[in-house]
């Protein structure tokens, strides 16, 4: 048996169900991930909504992290399963399950989710469990991440999930909006709809609010308590009209506590207080939305923030991606340090927090102070209050939506653009007309020496990609001439095939020499890892295609990367990578 | 808490691949596979 909750139908349903349309789609999303994750997909699914009201749309989620929000998921979503992994474990009694009895709790959920007419299942969560789940549960079609049910091997087809896979929380160059692409992925993109500008906030109200959450789920994506003392101090003292209220969770509330109860802001103390711990997160939900601002870290509750349309600046630290993970609205800012292993990975070991120290408190404060006088944030206006040395040692982007209606963090302080922001844009623009035929339009960015220099190499790098590929495509081919030949010699097929053993091992080593050309040839890696076929002829094909496409996005980032040399340069003429 | 679990799910995986080597797709495998991945995810939040 299921636990109740878990089965129950969900209050929208019911709602529904007087205008239920039994010709209606069914659509099931899987996030098995954390809240930060639920919240995010939400975001996304409320665009989709507004899009497409009739479509069913199902949620698989694990209880522990979406059972809090059911009450905003009843609003999104007409059914919610819930994987509730205690309940599965846990007997009432005080005897152990067996293995035989946990399987059968899982086989009864999973069955639950198969009576269901599901004509997709898109996995959200890049996690080895969403895939094995999407592996038990029957859909008409499959989208993200699954386990074959017959091979159990894992299966990526759709071309940003595949994307997904190679480059998020990989490196620094994912150009894209976790909520765009789920967006993406759900398909039937639209401008936001959704995302307002709120006013500029009247400086001269009578009181501004400010939640701040000071935390996040791992260390190396939050400053030490003292360093929020100082801004907070600050902010209390410089502004007279300022009440701040610091959010968080039960796990949060005594670190909340240190803050609020540190000398240095004990003459203030009348206009902050802690709240982390004291709210549900429906009542979370709605403090933010009350406030006329939001300050902390990337952390699931800023993703709450922009959710409630409440304008954010956030500190991006640690493993934090900025580009694929802040608040996703229009006008939220972010601070990002300079340092050079920012963004890290979850698994480095840092003993010195270097990136951390590298955002002064103080151009916290000059950012904020900006945002609550002037209702936006710029190089002029923060000149007038930072120092040339604080602001050197930060970026501060800014969020607004393209013409595509894609997602942007733009650089508000025009810091020239190192190597890695220069490819981050390259793979935006080729990523987005490879998958969706797009043009977004940028200006061709101006290029500091240093990266101008490199740009040769990198164009060597990408023009050998193209012949690689290119080489590829001749020996798909030439396998496939060799089958539908009238007497196909095995020895031939052979041979070529083992042509494209060298390609691959070639192309293998691009990754040591060309490290920013990593997102393409984790791309290339992923698609030939799912080649599509069950036999050699379809199988060939696909390897053909596979090429195809990588030659394509290496030949436009060739042609943009020796526009941008020319532009240095002064130089007008372009030309193709040639094999 | 769940090592003993652990354990069991291995043996049967392991058993299950010696003896169904021309037999895939055995929902019990998934569901086996599928269970390891949650004890494993589930430390995982647990040790942050």
């Amino acid at each position: 048996m299921i636990a109740k909750d878990t089965m129950e139908m969900s209050q929208a349903e019911d709602e529904q169900t007087t205008i239920s349309d039994d010709r209606k789609s069914t659509i099931a999303i899987v996030q098995l991930t954390r809240f930060g994750d639920v919240v995010q997909t939400a975001h996304a699914v409320r665009e989709f909504r507004n899009e497409y009201p009739a479509i069913r749309l199902i949620l698989i989620a694990r209880k522990r992290f979406a059972a809090p929000l059911r009450w905003l998921l009843d609003t999104l979503f007409d059914q919610c399963y819930f994987l509730d992994f205690h309940q599965m474990m846990d007997s009432t009694s005080n005897k152990e399950l067996s293995l035989d009895e946990i399987c059968n709790k899982l086989h009864g959920f999973v069955s639950r989710i198969n009576s269901e007419d599901i004509n997709v299942l898109l996995n959200l969560s890049f996690s080895k469990s969403s895939g094995l789940l999407c592996g038990l549960i029957n859909a008409k079609n499959k989208l993200g991440m699954n386990n074959d049910p017959q091979s159990l091997e894992l299966r990526i087809s759709d071309h940003w999930s595949q994307f997904v896979y190679s480059s998020v929380m990989r490196g620094p160059l994912s150009p894209f909006s976790l909520v765009d692409i789920y967006r993406r992925m759900m398909g039937g993109f639209k401008p936001v709809a959704t995302t307002s500008v709120r006013p500029k906030i009247d400086y001269n109200q009578q009181k501004i609010s400010i939640a701040i959450h000071p935390f996040a789920s791992d260390p190396k994506k939050r400053w030490d308590g003292k360093k929020w003392v100082e801004i907070i101090y600050q902010l209390l003292k410089i502004h007279p009209n300022l009440e701040i209220t610091i959010v968080g969770s039960r796990d949060e509330q005594l670190a909340g506590e240190e803050i609020i109860n540190a000398p240095l802001i004990d003459n203030y103390s009348h206009r902050i207080s802690n709240m982390a711990g004291e709210t549900t997160i429906k009542e979370l939900f709605e403090l933010i939305a009350a406030s006329d601002l939001f300050l902390g870290h990337d952390s699931m509750v800023s993703h709450v923030a922009a959710y409630q349309q409440c304008p954010t600046i956030t500190i991006a630290l640690g493993t934090v991606r900025p580009h694929e993970t802040a608040p996703f609205g229009i006008n939220n800012y972010v601070l990002a340090p300079k340092t050079k292993c920012f963004p890290c990975f979850p698994k480095d070991s840092c003993p010195l927090y270097k990136c951390h120290a590298d955002i002064p408190f103080q151009i916290v404060h000059s950012v904020v102070d900006t945002y609550l006088k002037h209702g936006e944030i710029n190089r002029k206006f923060l000149e007038e209050k930072s120092s040339s040395f604080h602001l050197d040692a930060v970026k501060c982007y800014q969020s607004k939506f393209m013409d595509t209606g894609m997602y942007q963090l733009i650089d508000t302080l025009r810091n020239d653009l190192s190597l890695t922001d220069f490819f981050r844009l390259l793979y935006r623009i080729s990523w987005l007309y490879f998958f969706t035929s797009e043009e977004e339009t940028h200006d061709i960015p101006p290029l500091g020496a240093d990266v101008a220099k490199q740009l040769p190499h990198y164009r060597k790098g990408l023009q050998q990609l193209f012949e690689l590929c290119e080489f590829g495509k001749k020996y798909s081919q030439y396998i496939l001439e060799e089958i539908s030949s009238q007497t196909p010699n095995l020895i031939n097929i052979k041979t070529h095939s083992a042509k494209i053993d060298e390609i691959d091992s070639l192309v293998k080593v691009l990754h040591q020499c060309y490290p920013h050309l990593a997102p393409l040839l984790d791309y290339l890696a992923v698609q030939k890892g799912n080649l599509q076929g069950s036999n050699i002829v379809e199988l060939t094909e696909s390897t053909y295609f596979v090429y195809s496409d990588c030659s394509a996005v290496s030949s436009l980032m060739y042609d943009l990367v020796l526009k941008s040399e020319n532009k240095v340069t002064g130089k007008r003429s372009i030309s193709q990578p040639e094999v | 808490m769940n090592s003993s679990l652990e354990i069991i799910i291995a043996q049967e995986l392991e058993q299950l691949a010696q003896s169904a080597v021309n037999d895939k797709g055995n929902p019990r495998e998934l569901q086996l596979l599928l269970l390891k991945a949650l004890l494993e995810e589930e430390g995982k939040v647990k040790a942050k």
